[in-house]
């Protein structure tokens, strides 16, 4: 191959091999969500009540027992999970149950659920129940949201700020 | 009393059957050939090619980690202000650095194919493959979170993708996902942990690579510095006319309809949401398994490994030099000869390709011996075959040209018939220069070595060795009384056998120069 030639193709492919690492790293944009569709979100990290009550030892349970461990109560260590419900427009979207994190069910529930839903008006009822001893729902939050195309709607669970929050 | 005769009918063995995908890829290696020039065919450097885009990456990383603000507030502002504001000094650094790391990506791609394509995986090689594949993962860790940083629409889309992603993971990944979730989440201390696993995880890549060369000879990291320049210029160029810049400051409560996403590293996630979580989980999990065993399952034969003779072995450290594979080590003497080493061979590293045998003083076709032993040999292709064959052949056709070929690269049998003596051994490095010399004494009207060339060698060095001992340059050296035009040395790859015959007819040059020696 005569040498302009050949430095001519050169160009020609490092110009290719350019173009392909400029082109993907932009393009072609991914459409996570339709041009009518919202995004809703539930996320919440929150420990569960003790599944079952606290016992009082007896005096003949608390003398068998080491005098360092003579505690008058004995509390079930295992949590009870959490369970959440959402309904959108009356219809449920999200039930589930998180169970607590840990080899004794001890430590706290996690979840995360995302759900695309169609932009407009809507109503989001949320429940949340973190005892098992009852069967109320003891967090409940109902909001009337006007969602955008795109917008993220976050479904989370501060007991400090009230419980449930739909933002 | 002698060993018995080597039934070999000649030093020629069968060469390994190729696949359609290989013969495809090393046709396109060779096109590569014409138009790059062997030296600088980017195909055969891949490996050096992702190694210079991670020097790169890391150089420009380092300037921009300088730069980078990392608060949660002032991230996006500090990278999007040094591209639009510093267009030809910052701005070009942050497009060098993003396009040397999709460009690491897609180098690192076409390596691993390629060395898939030839079977370069297994055997011997085990080590290296499997070494490698976590530094994938790594390289991917890396890529992403440096995404992140930039806290655009670009780096909410993978910061939320991320959270889908390990929000599936049974145990913490809801729990690791809230971090990520609301903006009011996103702390400076976030963004510093980021910028810690962003460039720790770069780093481990780095020294990763050090494990993955670790049994490997004189590795190349760096690519030649005509492809070196011309990949430079080429990401220089890239950066110029087409700059990194980020796109709207990350909004945590709208999701971008259209993220434009980097897809040598996004690409998982659009799978993701195609399909679910847990799908490209045991997509991703089983990709690694099935890389990581691959070595296993291939049923490649393999050839017996390089046994020592210490009576002929003066310890003077050749094969331990020139071994590309690193499977000879020099340990004290055993046999009370007044050497103070002697060479070792560890079998599993072992890749019999017979380069230490060409390296040895003693493998002297001169010596009167009826079987030539020497200090380090193939026991399935014993050099005493070569030097009988040889022999066979000029008694035959006395005057022939004799033409040394290799396994891996042009088909020698094909060329060889009437006028051409044709012997193959594993690889060209394998021929001690001494035979080039002998062939001549014995009547070869000119001996012509076909090497697969400086880049082109199966056994990565044996190409670069056989030019330098023909030449004068490495021990054992051609005698100067064989150098000359009628001892001649081309780089004929597979494929390459009309050049070789073509060179083989006409002596003084065939239709195509042949690569001559470089003071021959």
């Amino acid at each position: 191959m005569p040498k302009p030639l050949r430095y001519l193709v050169q160009a020609l492919l490092y110009a290719a091999f350019a173009a392909v690492v400029g082109y993907f790293s932009t393009s072609p944009p991914y459409r996570q969500l339709g041009d009518d569709q919202a995004l809703l979100r539930l996320s919440l990290l929150h420990p569960g009540k003790p599944k079952g009550d606290c016992r009082q030892r007896t005096p003949e349970e608390l003398a068998k027992m080491s005098p360092q461990m003579r505690t008058p109560l004995d509390c079930p260590r295992e949590r009870s999970p959490v369970v959440v419900r959402v309904e959108l427009d009356g219809k449920a979207v999200i039930d589930e149950s998180f169970a607590p994190a840990g080899l004794n069910r001890d430590g706290a529930s996690a979840g995360y659920r995302r759900l695309p839903i169609p932009a407009g008006r809507h109503t989001v009822r949320a429940r949340l129940s973190d005892d098992t001893r009852s069967a109320e729902f003891p967090y409940e939050r109902t909001a009337e949201l006007d969602v955008k195309p795109g917008q993220i709607v976050l479904i989370d669970f501060n007991p400090a700020q009230g419980g449930l929050l739909i933002r | 009393m002698e060993p018995a005769e080597p039934t070999l009918p000649l030093a020629v063995a069968d060469l390994a059957p190729r696949s359609a995908t290989e013969r495809a890829w090393r046709a396109l290696e060779r096109q590569a050939d014409r138009v790059f020039g062997v030296a600088a065919n980017p195909l055969r450097q891949l490996g050096a090619l992702a190694v210079l885009m991670l020097w790169i990456a890391l150089a420009s990383g380092t300037y921009l980690y300088i730069v980078f603000d990392t608060t949660a507030a002032g991230a996006h502002a500090s990278l999007d202000d040094l591209a639009r504001d510093q267009p030809w000094a910052g701005g070009l650094v942050r497009s060098l650095h993003r396009y040397s790391a999709d460009a690491f990506v897609l180098f690192t791609a076409l390596h691993v194919g390629r060395e898939w394509l030839l079977g370069r995986y297994a055997g011997f090689r085990w080590f290296s493959w499997v070494s490698g594949v976590p530094l994938l993962w790594l390289a991917l860790l890396s890529g992403l979170i440096g995404y992140w940083m930039v806290a655009d629409t670009r780096a909410l889309f993978v910061a939320t993708a991320i959270a889908d992603w390990t929000g599936w993971l049974p145990g913490f990944g809801a729990a690791l996902m809230r971090s990520f979730i609301a903006e009011k989440a996103i702390s400076d201390r976030l963004f510093a942990l980021l910028v810690f696993i962003h460039i720790f995880a770069a780093l481990l890549v780095l020294a990763g690579l050090w494990v993955h060369l670790k049994r490997i000879a004189r590795p190349v990291t760096q690519p030649t510095r005509q492809l070196a320049v011309g990949v430079a210029l080429m990401l220089l160029a890239l950066s110029v006319l087409w700059p990194a810049l980020s796109t709207e400051p990350a909004d945590f409560t709208r999701m971008p309809f259209a993220a434009p996403v980097d897809w040598f590293f996004y690409w998982l996630f659009p799978l993701m949401y195609a399909t679910s979580p847990g799908a490209l989980w045991a997509v991703m999990v089983a990709g690694t398994l099935l890389l990581a065993v691959l070595p296993w399952t291939a049923r490649a034969s393999r050839p017996a490994a390089a046994v020592v003779d210490l009576a002929h072995c003066n310890g003077c450290r050749r094969c331990f030099d020139d071994c590309p594979f690193s499977a000879i080590v020099l340990v004290p003497r055993t046999d009370r000869r007044p050497y103070a080493v002697q060479p070792e061979v560890d079998a599993d590293l072992c890749a019999g390709c017979g380069i230490c045998v060409g390296s040895c003083p003693s493998s002297l076709p001169f010596r009167a011996r009826e079987r030539l032993i020497t200090g380090i040999d193939l026991p399935d292709r014993p050099l005493t075959a070569l030097r009988d064959a040889l022999r066979r052949g000029l008694a035959a056709q006395p005057g022939a040209a004799v033409l040394f070929g290799c396994d891996e690269g042009a088909d020698a049998r094909a060329v060889g018939g009437a006028g051409v003596i044709a012997l193959s051994a594993p690889c060209a490095a394998m021929l001690p220069p001494a035979f080039a010399d002998y062939a001549l004494l014995q009547g070869a009207s000119r001996v012509v070595v076909a090497s697969c060339g400086r880049h082109g060698c199966a056994y990565r060095l044996g190409g670069r060795w056989t030019e330098d001992r023909l030449a004068g340059r490495r021990d054992p050296v051609l005698r100067s009384r064989a150098r000359g035009p009628r001892v001649r040395l081309l780089e004929a790859l597979r494929g390459d056998e009309g050049r070789l015959r073509s060179a083989l007819r006409h002596p003084e040059g065939g239709d195509e120069p042949p690569v001559e020696m470089a003071d021959a």
